[in-house]
């Protein structure tokens, strides 16, 4: 046998390392038996090894030993402009921040360098402006540039027309015309003042569909008629003439459209369709060519049409009492209906 | 986007777009044509760009055609032009922003245009990767880079001062 009291230790220590082969163990184990004294040490050393404490046991300093990034140690020469960029750039939390400073503070040399990083911010500089600013920007549509006046326009036309159609046979209507006085009276367009004259009730109020179709479909006329398309021009310009400054408005009647002289004493309109016209300056003729149609009449059919100046639809229409009489003529708009009541 | 917004669009990032494009390529006729081709491209695509993303499009939009602008103007160079030796600046600056205009208009174009819109705009790296294509790594890179440079510059003409 190898194993003596000379060298048992190594085999012990091997053995207890697991490290021993198990023939040289079953040999150890036999050494042993025969020495009582070192087996009673082998016990003694294997109870120990049972007993060590754990790997996972703390080490009692094991928090001193840790690094915390970046700290102060952390912040050196070969990164320190790593960290002067950050700090510019907004990237280092507070505490990063103040390391940085304090690294700074021990090294005064750097304190120049990190100036000059914060110096390398740019500033963009307000005097320069791009010169064709205007020029870039584009036309908003006339329906948009009118946004405002738009409601106003609507309303506008409608009354406007209204009256006009009451001033046209004043001996046919009784009644008054409260609402409209209140609202033309501000308005210095004699046309428009000899309307109130009328004697109609006038009704204003929302219209509670666009348009009336159930009515159309009755008594829709063909829209190329002229008479049909007459007082749509009719209303545009009775429209412009109630805004401040009407020869801004845009040309209100539809281009192809140029009404005819009017024959004295003949009270149906005559209208036509010839070569295209300019008509924003024919508010005079206009006026002058309505006092002689007879509105009551031609409002037995529908006008339908569109009207450029306020960009919204315009209907006339009539209704019938139960002896067939006309009883009401209405002038509907997009959002507003004016309804006027014939005295039969 | 409507007419509206896009009116306000002008009224609110024309300036900056054409400071962005002037320091980058540093002629106001061309950088002129860059903003006036950006619009324009906006406006063609009116509908389907949102007001919120406007500014991000016409950044975008302007530094593509000012890369092509640079790289067109580069190739017509190469053919005409003899080497010209780099000039020494004689006369004195006015002032740190003049320093640091002269050191900009030094930077390689990548550089410069990726500081610009970090400190012109207040782009984020994400956004300035976006608007170049560049990944926000490569932002980063070139920021530091520049700053790098802008900083040294500054300290070598303070020296010489």
């Amino acid at each position: 046998m190898a194993i003596n009291r000379l060298n048992y230790e190594e085999y012990l220590a091997d053995y207890l390392d697991s490290n021993l082969d198990p023939v040289l163990s079953a040999e150890l184990m036999v050494f042993l038996s025969e020495n009582p004294d070192l087996e009673r040490q082998y016990r003694e050393l294997e109870a120990r090894s049972h007993s060590m404490p754990a790997e996972t046991s703390p080490c009692p300093h094991k928090e001193s030993l840790k690094k915390d990034f970046p700290d102060v140690e952390a912040v050196q020469e070969s990164n320190v402009d790593e960290f002067c960029i950050a700090a510019i750039e907004g990237l280092l939390k507070d505490e990063d921040r103040q390391r940085l400073l304090r690294y700074i503070d021990l090294h005064p040399q750097r304190a120049e360098d990190f100036k000059r990083y914060e110096q390398t911010i740019l500033r963009p500089d307000f005097h320069l402006s791009f010169p064709g600013k205007e020029m870039l920007k584009k036309a908003l549509p006339i329906r948009s540039r009118y946004n405002g006046f738009r409601n106003i326009l609507r309303i506008a036309a409608v009354i406007a027309a209204l009256v006009m159609v009451i001033a046209i046979n004043p001996g046919e209507r009784s009644g008054k015309l409260a609402y409209m006085n209140g609202f033309l009276s501000t308005h210095t367009n004699p046309w428009i003042e000899a309307a109130g004259k009328s004697t109609t009730n006038i009704e204003i109020r929302e219209t509670p569909s666009k348009f009336a179709t159930d009515i159309e479909k009755k008594v829709a006329i063909a829209p190329d008629k002229p008479e049909t398309m007459a007082y749509l021009p009719l209303i545009s310009n009775i429209a412009a003439s109630l805004l401040p400054n009407p020869h801004r408005a845009l040309p209100p009647v539809e281009k192809s459209l140029v009404l005819q002289p009017v024959i004295p004493g003949n009270n149906e309109l005559t209208a036509s369709l010839p070569e295209r016209k300019k008509t924003g300056s024919d508010i005079p003729d206009l006026l002058g060519l309505v006092r002689k149609v007879d509105i009551w009449k031609t409002a037995g059919k529908i006008v339908d049409g569109f009207n450029y100046l306020t960009e919204s639809r315009i209907q006339f229409y009539s209704t019938l009492d139960d002896q067939g009489k006309m009883s009401d003529l209405i002038i509907t708009a997009e959002a507003f209906s004016v309804v006027s009541h014939k005295n039969n | 986007m409507t007419i509206a917004e896009f009116n306000k669009t002008v009224d609110d990032h024309a300036d900056g777009l054409y400071r962005f494009i002037l320091k980058n390529i540093g002629d106001s006729e061309n950088a002129r044509d860059v903003v006036q081709d950006s619009f324009e491209k906006l406006w063609t695509r009116i509908s389907s760009v949102d007001s919120g993303k406007a500014k991000s499009y016409l950044f975008t939009t302007a530094f593509h055609t000012m890369i092509d602008m640079i790289r067109k103007n580069k190739r017509t160079c190469d053919l005409d032009i003899e080497k010209v030796e780099p000039q020494l600046r004689t006369e004195p600056y006015n002032g740190l922003s003049e320093i640091l205009e002269d050191a900009v208009s030094k930077l390689p174009v990548d550089q410069r245009t990726v500081v610009l819109l970090r400190d012109y705009e207040g782009y984020r790296y994400d956004e300035i990767a976006q608007i170049t294509g560049l990944s926000e790594s490569q932002v980063k890179v070139y920021i530091f880079r520049a700053r790098m440079f802008l900083k040294n510059y500054i300290g070598s003409i303070e020296t010489l001062i």
